[in-house]
């Protein structure tokens, strides 16, 4: 028997030493499972300084950057709609710009997010794009640490690491001036609670999910739905709401969730923001005959669960955060930093805080036609226009240069894109 | 070397049979250096740079801990699922402590308290109230997680940087020395214990038969209190560790640990019944081949389906192949 | 036939004693405390579709459990089998009768894979369960792009969240779960198994077919508990990252009880009757506003209570007994010295 185990510690010795000589970071040359679909060889087209015309002719084939660049993306429900939507955004880019992602599984602890960064990191990953944060400045030190840049839009974050130059900074819903001490969690169920008040409701429900698990998002997003109703109502809003008695909670599936919404349904309730996803409530509504009687409105996505309740007009509201203009930008600033532009990710030394808009989708001919429109497979960013923020396409290309193209997409100017 | 009774007749054990147990011994090891090999490979030797090496340590080390400890609970047939509500719970308390007192050790003596009262009353149960242990741990589980949110109110978290004192933060490597030198020291106390004192030979018989146990001596009433103390005694290292590295405690934290530890156990090659074949190899074997099967998995960029799919297949294999060398005419239940 | 008449009453009232009681409880409470409307109206109706939800579950559970197999795959089963099922439904315009069919089916084939995973591995069945819920869960998320099910708005489809279909509903299955373990050989069979694993599989009992076929059953149950959850919210989407083995959790109040009232009803029925009583302490805690974790430590503290009972209620049965017998000794004793 001690034979054997010496046999074995020899063996895992041997095997260890083998791949120890193995390269520890990613090259160039990576043959992971997302090869440019359109792409020649891997090696640089350089660009080519001929004398042709001011840009450089760099093909959108997959292969600038020279160097692959691997991209973590954390999350924390690999079913959410809105993460899903993201994925195919992110995919669709990797056919034209030399990129990769990873995807975590489902991030619910502070060891399952550190875990994942640190994998990133021997993965080869140059960035983490933190769609979830569950550890706050411990999951930015770990990117440090292991050499990876960070993009997230935590306000609370960018105060703590504005000098370091691996944290990104990221997305803001906030321009310079504006109130900072609110995240898009907060704005989100803000926006709701004052847009159902706003349309006439006369007493509103608030489901709020897993602000009893303890779950930081839902928290923010209620103390968001309580402000956005308690502002309408102070602009003349005639809608009644009660902090305490009018709020419900409790995950969907579950018998406490069931018994919570037939009670809530038993009342004369005529308007419900929902602070996950509000197609949970559209079978119990027609179930009581409730259907047409009661609005909707929630955070969420231009997708297939809210169409039809758009069309018969169950949804007052989504408040959508369209994922090439909120979170697409990511892309941009990454790249930048990696490829050695990183001041074209910085504004003047300050972490990027890109403005970008919520999108208030209230109606269905704008619903329905944002999701034709990425049904065809359309962006209203697309791979094409976002070489104007790199200098190896447009020399001119600076942080103004970004904040300029993400901050102008709000929904009008995206309604008129589509005509 | 096997010994051949012979009573006239030439009988010799057939050399399947042999085979058979000793590959089903040997498969938590055989599993490991497969799942090292495969991934090494297919990750193209990233899995085994001395980076992914630290990280999977942070990994490794809490659910081997708790596995270590698991060993002794498990090995005499006490099925205790409640392992990660445990960790949840103490880790909750020990912060809160560390937050208002600025102090570390604060937090280590409450984490601990805390996991000999949360062991001494699991004890209690076990040795003095017939129940079926592993719905009872199960439904404790969920006591402990909700207790955990009721004590944290309404914040989702609470983070030791809001501490009165400033806590010292480890690096990367400060925290790969104390994961290591951590989970190996536990794992020679275990080792020792478990081999070399009868402790271990009471648990494997408890395992076993517990009325042969009874019969032959054993006060088991008061080695099953030991035998919850040694979890403890795990239980407080892990919980402790996870709110040095993560700082921050909230009511997801350790909330898989049940379930690793059961998939360590059993990918280590202990029956998950206990009894003789409980061996204490499973803390570090187990704990690894899964830290590494997961490593390799997330490093490859696979699919969150792609992932389970993966997982589960190697789990099974990895069982079935343990499983060969103790069969029997019943199916296990 | 008095004797029988007056057994049966008793049976009858020691049955529903339990959920006669916590129903009057939540009741009066509710109404003491300013929260009326327990139990009637539409609370009346979420209680029975709870009670039927969960009382499947609890009988698919029950089926394994009591033969010594935790299923972990629980959970991932009825999700796959409804997200599967759903679709199919939806594809082929079906009516409700056949979408409950195909789901039940789908979920039995399920039932059957896991089953037949057992025997043929012959791995301790939470080993098997685990590895089984993480691979359903996979195949729940890959298929249809984890877009899970949505059959919201189909109303011929979506019968079975309100009375009087899901009560038809609970009374066909009830009845063909007893006369299956009561009346056949299949059921002789099982409880034999589960008496005495050793000695039944000795005199012959094929064990592995047995438990294939608990675990088909078992599947069924929670295809029909998914047609029932889905005509409550209409969409469904796949978990991951064993999130699915908590379903279970819902399952143990009812077993308990049902092992508390085992005497005096058939095992189906007490099951059933111990969802019904889970779903007046569901409804009863939403109704007063406690929150989900005050109710689930009370829940659990609820369910340790039966376990401890259920476990040793056996004891206070021999106490009587060497009471009785102690008397009869004692009586003896006196009537040999008189004489």
């Amino acid at each position: 028997m001690k034979k054997k185990l010496i046999a074995m510690l020899v063996c895992i010795g041997l095997v260890a030493s083998l791949f120890a000589g193995c390269k520890s970071s990613s090259d160039g040359g990576q043959s992971g499972n997302t090869e440019p679909t359109k792409g020649a060889s891997q090696d640089a087209a350089e660009p080519t300084d001929e004398a042709q015309g001011e840009t450089p002719a760099i093909a959108l084939d997959g292969t600038w950057p020279e160097e692959h660049v691997k991209i973590a993306v954390e999350c924390f429900d690999t079913t959410d709609e809105g993460f899903l939507a993201l994925q195919s955004y992110l995919d669709y880019l990797t056919d034209y710009y030399n990129i990769s992602f990873i995807y975590s599984e489902s991030i619910a602890s502070a060891e399952d997010e550190l875990s994942f960064i640190d994998s990133s990191a021997a993965a080869g990953c140059k960035a983490l794009i933190a769609y979830y944060n569950v550890t706050k400045e411990e999951a930015v030190k770990a990117c440090i640490e292991n050499g990876m840049y960070y993009w997230s839009a935590d306000a609370g974050l960018a105060e703590a690491f504005k000098d370091n130059e691996y944290y990104l900074g990221g997305y803001s819903f906030l321009k310079a001036g504006d109130d900072s001490s609110h995240n898009g969690d907060y704005l989100g169920g803000y926006q709701m609670g004052y847009s159902l008040a706003n349309q006439g409701a006369k007493h509103i429900l608030y489901c709020n999910g897993g602000v009893s698990l303890g779950i930081q998002m839902f928290i923010d997003r209620q103390q968001g739905f309580f402000d956005g109703v308690a502002a309408a109502q102070a602009e003349g809003s005639t809608a009644v709401f009660d902090q305490k008695a009018d709020v419900i909670g409790g995950w969907p599936g579950t018998d406490a969730f069931a018994a919570a919404q037939t009670a809530a349904l038993d009342k004369d309730y005529d308007a419900i923001g929902v602070s996950f996803s509000a197609a949970v409530w559209f079978q119990p509504i027609a179930t009581v005959g409730k259907t047409g009687q009661i609005k909707l409105a929630t955070i969420g996505g231009v997708t297939d669960t809210f169409y039809d309740a758009f069309q018969t007009g169950q949804m007052a509201c989504a408040v959508y955060d369209c994922e090439e203009v909120v979170f697409g930008n990511s892309i941009v600033t990454i790249l930048n930093a990696v490829t050695g532009n990183i001041d074209i990710a910085r504004d003047n030394g300050v972490p990027a805080a890109i403005y970008v808009n919520r999108w208030t989708v209230a109606d269905a001919d704008s619903f329905t036609a944002i999701y034709n429109y990425h049904d065809e497979g359309k962006y209203f960013v697309t791979a094409e226009d976002m070489t104007q923020c790199f200098p190896a396409f447009n020399p001119e290309a600076s942080y103004q240069t970004v904040y300029d193209l993400y901050s102008a997409l709000d929904l009008e100017t995206a309604l008129a894109k589509i005509k | 070397m096997e010994k051949t009774i012979t009573n006239g007749k030439d009988k010799v054990k057939s050399p399947s049979r042999i085979n058979t147990r000793q590959i089903g011994n040997m498969a938590p090891y055989i599993g490991l250096i497969l799942v090292i090999i495969i991934f090494g490979v297919l990750t193209e030797g990233r899995l085994l740079t001395v980076a992914n090496l630290k990280a999977m340590s942070n990994d490794a080390v809490t659910t081997g801990i708790v596995t270590i400890g698991a060993v002794f609970v498990f090995g005499a047939g006490y099925f205790d699922i409640s392992l990660g509500g445990s960790i949840g719970f103490a880790a909750v308390l020990g912060g809160l402590a560390a937050i208002s007192t600025g102090s570390l050790l604060v937090a280590f003596v409450v984490i601990l308290v805390v996991s000999i009262v949360l062991a001494v009353l699991k004890g209690l149960v076990a040795a003095y109230i017939k129940v079926p242990y592993f719905i009872f741990t199960i439904v404790l589980a969920s006591v402990f997680s909700s207790t955990v949110l009721v004590i944290l109110g309404n914040e989702s978290s609470i983070f030791l940087k809001n501490a009165v004192k400033e806590i010292p933060s480890f690096n990367f490597t400060q925290m790969s020395i104390i994961n290591t030198v951590t989970l190996f020291g536990f794992f020679i106390f275990g080792l020792i214990l478990f081999n070399y004192t009868t402790l271990g030979i009471k648990v494997k018989m408890m395992g076993g038969n517990p009325r042969a146990a009874v019969q032959s001596g054993i006060d088991t009433k008061k080695t099953t209190m030991k035998l919850f103390l040694v979890s403890a005694l795990g239980v407080a290292l892990a919980a402790f560790i996870i709110l040095i590295r993560t700082r921050s405690v909230g009511g997801t934290t350790a909330g898989s640990m049940g379930n690793d530890v059961m998939v360590a156990l059993v990918v280590g090659g202990m029956p998950l019944s206990g009894g003789p074949r409980s061996k204490i190899s499973p803390g570090i074997v187990g704990a690894a081949t899964v830290t590494i099967l997961n490593s390799g998995l997330a490093i490859m960029g696979l699919t969150t389906g792609e992932i389970q799919i993966c997982r589960g297949l190697v789990f099974i294999a990895v069982v079935l192949v343990s499983s060969l060398s103790y069969r029997g005419k019943l199916l296990p239940r | 036939m008095s004797r029988k008449i007056t057994k049966i009453s008793k049976n009858i009232i020691f049955s529903l004693a339990i959920p006669a009681v916590t129903y009057v409880f939540f009741r009066v409470l509710c109404e003491a405390t300013g929260h009326p409307g327990f139990g009637v109206g539409s609370d009346l109706q979420t209680i029975i579709y709870t009670s039927v939800y969960s009382g499947l579950i609890a009988l698919a559970m029950f089926l394994n459990l009591t033969s010594g197999r935790l299923d972990f795959s629980i959970g991932s089963t009825l999700v796959l089998a409804t997200i599967l099922g759903g679709n199919i439904a939806k594809e082929l315009r079906c009516s409700g009768i056949v979408f409950l069919l195909i789901t039940l089916a789908i979920g039995a084939l399920i039932g059957l894979v896991s089953g037949l995973v057992y025997v043929i591995l012959g791995l301790p069945p939470m080993v098997v369960s685990l590895g089984l819920a993480m691979i359903y869960e996979a195949i729940g998320f890959i298929f249809n792009k984890a877009k899970g099910v949505k059959l919201i708005g189909k109303s011929d489809l979506l019968i079975y969240a309100r009375a009087p279909e899901n009560i038809i509903l609970i009374i066909i299955v009830l009845a063909i779960l007893v006369f299956l373990m009561e009346y056949t050989r299949f059921g002789y069979n099982r409880n034999a198994l589960v008496s005495g694993q050793k000695i039944a599989v000795d005199v012959g009992i094929n064990e592995k077919k047995n438990a294939v076929l608990c675990y088909v059953l078992a599947g069924a149950m929670l295809g029909i508990a998914g047609c029932v959850y889905l005509s409550k919210y209409g969409m469904m989407t796949p978990e991951t990252g064993l999130s699915s083995s908590s379903y279970f959790m819902s399952a143990f109040l009812p077993i308990f009880i049902a092992g508390a009232i085992g005497r005096y009803s058939s095992a189906p029925i007490a099951v059933f009757i111990g969802a019904v009583t889970q779903a007046f302490l569901t409804s009863g805690f939403a109704r007063m506003g406690m929150s989900n974790s005050a109710q689930a430590i009370v829940n659990n503290i609820i369910v340790l209570a039966f376990l401890i009972y259920s476990s040793n209620s056996y004891i206070f049965l021999e106490q009587r007994m060497f009471k009785e017998k102690l008397e009869a000794a004692k009586a003896a004793r006196m009537k040999r010295q008189a004489k």
